[in-house]
């Protein structure tokens, strides 16, 4: 169980990591961004969402289109 | 000893003045008892007595500007009747009631020093507002166990205006008040321990005398609607400031939090770091929008997901923050944002 889960957050994204939530320093500035789209967009899921519990919504690592794969 | 004095609150349903239609009643002042100190003074068999009861509609009492017209006279009301101990309510689980009853009181006591006591259900919104104010009996939920919360709120009463120690919480059915008393046990705690852990093993029942802080559950806001009317919000509970830290927020226990605008031009590495005492900061550092991603809420703007992002970000250090400073900070920012219109929040925690 993460921390966020266990204090009793309700909608939770998993991110980066906790010393980068919205990012990835391994990336590549633009995937890095892409992903960083990824993890708001999956956010914005999770607040669309009706949840009763403290509720766990993951980004995989790297997720996200940019311009590099188009 | 004479015999004891008590002064008595209630609202206008117990003085029977009506319900919910009449709960804009002003002050009414009663010589004696009215409504539940009539029961009181029966349980008190002589030993005590209401010399005069006050009573006022909740509305009226909870509209501050009311409650700051009548402070006075309520006051003089008081230091005229010189009672050994003020009682207010029970309120049950009555919100306005109970808020009415802990102000009250709180008053009372902050500024004549006469011992105060009111009577709720554990969960009546005000206990958590002036359990460190006044006294609380444990009472029942509705009035209709008033025949078994009054003999407590009258025990209580008794030993306060007695001046008489009280017996822990549990004993003298208080709501507890987390202050605790040292006594002598003739056993050591080791003796104690083994003692509890043999009951624990037997399923025979046993009392801590370290009750863990009970979790709070937030229940979770209800799901936005259309998100792209909505005007979205960045948080950062990982410390993000301007550099020099303008606000001084703590790296550590932070008592505060700043709000900063963003400005796409000087949103980096050169103007902003993270002060936060409790993690790597190398990352975040290096570029601000690992721990606010304004740039990414543009994006999503831009796609007509969300309505707008507000050009600004809120900050504190989440660290080493005790569970009432917590929610000190998030009410605060909470009424902000709303108040400039945010619905949603992008949070970011580390």
């Amino acid at each position: 169980m993460s921390i966020a889960e266990s204090v009793g957050a309700n909608r939770i994204i998993v991110g980066g990591d906790f010393t980068y939530p919205t990012g990835d320093p391994t990336l590549p500035p633009e995937r890095e961004e892409a992903y960083r789209v990824r993890i708001l967009e999956k956010s914005l899921e999770a607040m669309l969402k009706p949840i009763d519990k403290p509720t766990v919504f993951s980004v995989r690592k790297g997720e996200g289109e940019s311009k590099e794969d188009a | 000893m004479g015999t004891l004095k008590a002064l008595c609150y209630i609202n206008q349903f117990f003085a029977g003045l009506g319900g919910e239609e009449m709960a804009h009643e002003g002050l009414h002042v009663y010589e004696g008892a009215k409504g539940p100190g009539i029961g009181m003074e029966g349980l008190w068999k002589g030993e005590m007595k209401v010399v005069r009861t006050l009573a006022c509609g909740d509305n009226f009492f909870n509209l501050e500007q009311n409650y700051e017209a009548i402070k006075d006279q309520l006051l003089e009301l008081v230091k005229e009747a010189e009672p050994d101990v003020i009682i207010a309510g029970p309120a049950f689980n009555a919100g306005r009631y109970g808020v009415a009853c802990g102000k009250f009181c709180e008053l009372v006591s902050d500024t004549l020093g006469i011992p105060t006591v009111t009577g709720m259900f554990p969960t009546n919104p005000a206990v958590g507002m002036y359990l460190r104010k006044t006294l609380i009996a444990d009472c029942a939920e509705t009035a209709a166990g008033m025949r078994t919360s009054l003999p407590m709120l009258a025990a209580l009463a008794l030993k306060l205006a007695k001046r008489e120690p009280l017996a822990p919480a549990n004993v003298d059915k208080y709501l507890p008040t987390g202050l605790r008393t040292n006594e002598v046990d003739d056993n050591s705690a080791a003796y104690r321990v083994v003692d509890m852990m043999l009951k624990k093993v037997q399923h025979k029942p046993f009392v801590t005398e370290v009750p863990l802080r009970k979790e709070e559950l937030i229940p979770a806001a209800p799901p936005i609607q259309d998100a792209s009317k909505i005007k979205f919000g960045l948080i950062t509970m990982g410390g993000l400031v301007p550099k020099g830290n303008p606000d001084k927020i703590k790296m550590y226990a932070a008592e505060s939090y700043g709000t900063y605008a963003i400005d796409l031009s000087t949103f980096n590495k050169e103007h902003y770091e993270s002060v936060h005492g409790g993690y790597d900061t190398t990352a975040v550092n290096a570029d601000p929008q690992r721990l606010i991603p304004y740039t990414a809420a543009l994006n999503l703007q831009k796609r007509g997901l969300i309505g707008s992002v507000a050009p600004y970000f809120l900050s504190t250090c989440g660290i080493g923050t005790n569970v009432g400073m917590g929610k000190k900070l998030g009410a605060a920012m909470a009424q902000q944002i709303k108040a400039d219109g945010i619905e949603a929040v992008f949070l970011t925690s580390t």
